[in-house]
């Protein structure tokens, strides 16, 4: 059997993409309005802290707490992105693998 | 000694091993899915929530709430040790000492009398959206596992 190497690479393409594309929206979506909230909010809180309606010690207290939150947002959408990579990598391998298994009969009891 | 002349199908004996072994294998880059991290972390967060929004009416003594803090840090650790154990989960630990960190710090100015109203309209969409993050990315995980 003849192998097309041109349409598995395009499939192996079209899988990795189906992949990132459904993780990148999940990681677009947490960053981009999670880090323009804590933009916002650290804005109110300068307003606040001159107002005299908290502390420079809360403000202290909650920059610290914003700090950690914000690089948990960020480390969740890395774990997300590398989530991605690692089901791109697999699809693209599952493609290639139906094709071995349709080219090369009897190979599946060993896959 | 005559030796016998390899055919095309000889030389791709080979080739077809390797792409054989590469197929056969699944890449792992990050720890999979935890059904105890995922459950401890969302009682947490539900807890964790409930208890600013009651003290936002009125903050309760530190001493009257310290076994809130004591419980929250004791899991978070047992969570930490759990996930540290587990290869390629540097990402879910790391995530989870930023929170425990919150969790010390949120008690070092409930002790020091910082928490107030206006201190905790600031930090309570803080601390919802950290542990939602968490939860977004074991509910990847657990997607992941399920495909």
């Amino acid at each position: 059997m003849e192998i097309d190497f041109k349409a598995v690479a395009a499939d192996m393409l079209k899988a990795i993409k189906n992949v990132v594309g459904d993780n990148i929206k999940d990681i677009e979506d947490m960053v981009d309005d999670e880090l323009e909230d804590f933009a916002k909010r650290t804005a109110i809180l300068t307003q606040k802290v001159a107002n005299g309606d908290l502390s420079v010690e809360q403000a202290k207290s909650i920059l610290k707490i914003r700090k950690n939150a914000v690089e948990t947002v960020i480390l969740s959408a890395a774990g997300i992105g590398i989530l991605a990579a690692e089901e791109a990598i697999n699809a693209a391998i599952g493609v290639l693998k139906n094709v071995i298994l349709d080219a090369i009969p009897g190979v599946s009891s060993i896959l | 000694m005559k030796i016998p002349s390899i055919t095309k199908y000889q030389k791709a004996i080979p080739f077809i091993l390797i792409i054989t072994f590469l197929v056969s294998c699944k890449v792992t880059l990050i720890a999979p899915y935890d059904e105890i991290v995922d459950k401890k972390i969302s009682e947490l967060h539900e807890t964790l929530l409930v208890n600013l929004k009651t003290w936002s009416n009125k903050v309760p003594d530190y001493d009257d709430v310290a076994d809130f803090y004591d419980k929250s840090e004791v899991t978070l650790e047992i969570l930490i040790e759990r996930t540290k154990g587990v290869p390629k989960s540097e990402i879910m630990t790391a995530s989870l000492n930023k929170i425990l960190a919150n969790i010390k710090e949120l008690r070092s100015a409930h002790q020091s009398n910082l928490v107030d109203k206006n201190y905790i309209d600031q930090v309570y969409p803080d601390l919802n959206e950290q542990l939602g993050a968490v939860q977004r990315f074991q509910m990847a995980l657990k997607r992941a596992a399920e495909n």
